[in-house]
């Protein structure tokens, strides 16, 4: 008998402009999470990018490598990017998919993250896998924009365990 | 059916890009297997009561090389065919093989070895129809901690009408231990 999974974690809503959402105590249950995160836009204009961070590490313990384009490489960061565009101050609504495999293995980690954003005559696709060089079982995301801006009012992000 | 869907409540788009939409209660998980130190491994019996399948892996591989898949034990060349797009680091690359060149699906390039995991999400639409060719879809990746990694977006064709009733991969060289698991959208 097959299993049914896909399994909404937790869901945020902003109801308020925040810098970061937190999903903490992840249970280790599942095989895989997905993030699910639409932006509603964002306040600043940072020129920066969307990114996550997990177990509250901040050491240069993350690594990606993007399509986009042209492509490129970010090498050894202190974050995994969700997006490596940068982000605008519009209602626009940007969508973020977000995989991350056997999150509670002992293997090293690695991401698969999918970004659109489509503003009328302006838009970004774009493929990205990351890295997390720890074999710890990933208990909490943090999801932030590097530099000053926060996520507007009404952002929604879901956690799935798959 | 749009690229991207955009609801107030998240609960029901879970799947992604060019996929069917997946929610709570029409995702299950069919099977799972822990595959160690193997250069093949099949899911077979697969029903034909769902919609569509997607695979998902988690694997570390002793070589870099590529990731291969195989429907109901076909092994004929004319029968494979494949295209990617794919980004190295330092250039994003198109291309494809015909049919008569592999006898499978070429599913991802890895530029890690051995201590950093390559992954994947493999989905095949309509795959128990027997009116038309499989079609799949295939996003997989590795970064292996510096400049080398490869993310690929990747489509593949297999030219049968048959039913899909097992799966198998395989590696061009060496082998992989992790996680591939099996699961079926209603």
């Amino acid at each position: 008998m097959a299993t049914a999974t896909m399994v909404p974690i937790a869901t945020q809503t902003l109801g308020s402009a925040a810098a970061s959402i937190t999903f903490s105590s992840i249970p280790g249950t599942y095989t895989d999470l997905r993030l699910v995160l639409n932006v509603a836009g964002y306040n600043q204009t940072p020129s920066s990018n969307p990114v996550m961070q997990f177990n509250s590490d901040n050491a240069t313990n993350y690594s990606y490598t993007n399509l986009a384009g042209s492509g490129s490489a970010g090498g050894t960061t202190s974050y995994v990017p969700i997006a490596a565009f940068s982000v605008g101050t519009a209602a626009q609504a940007y969508s973020y998919f977000v995989d991350i495999f056997s999150y509670a293995g002992s293997t090293n980690k690695t991401v698969l993250s999918q970004a659109a954003y489509d503003s009328n005559g302006a838009g970004y696709v774009e493929l990205i896998v990351g890295l997390w060089r720890s074999t710890s079982a990933i208990t909490s995301i943090t999801v932030k924009v590097l530099s000053s801006t926060t996520f507007s009012t009404g952002t929604i992000a879901t956690l799935f365990g798959i | 059916m749009p690229l991207l869907q955009t609801k107030a409540d998240a609960s029901a788009w879970g799947y992604g890009f060019l996929g069917a939409t997946a929610s709570t209660g029409n995702f299950y998980q069919i099977q799972q297997l822990s595959p160690s130190a193997v250069s093949t491994v099949t899911f077979s019996g697969i029903p034909s009561t769902y919609k569509s399948l997607q695979v998902r892996f988690n694997l570390v591989t002793t070589s870099a090389t590529f990731g291969e898949l195989q429907f109901n034990s076909d092994t004929s060349t004319s029968n494979y065919a494949m295209h990617y797009l794919s980004g190295s680091g330092s250039a994003a690359t198109a291309g494809g093989t015909a049919s008569g060149t592999n006898g499978y699906i070429k599913m991802f390039q890895n530029a890690s070895v051995t201590t950093y995991p390559s992954v994947g999400i493999i989905d095949i639409i309509d795959y128990a129809n027997t009116n038309k060719n499989k079609t799949v879809k295939t996003l997989v990746g590795a970064n292996n901690s510096t400049s080398t990694g490869s993310i690929e977006i990747n489509s593949g064709v297999w030219l049968s009408t048959s039913a899909i009733t097992s799966l198998t991969f395989l590696v061009g060289a060496g082998t992989y231990t992790g996680t591939i698991t099996l699961y079926g959208v209603s």
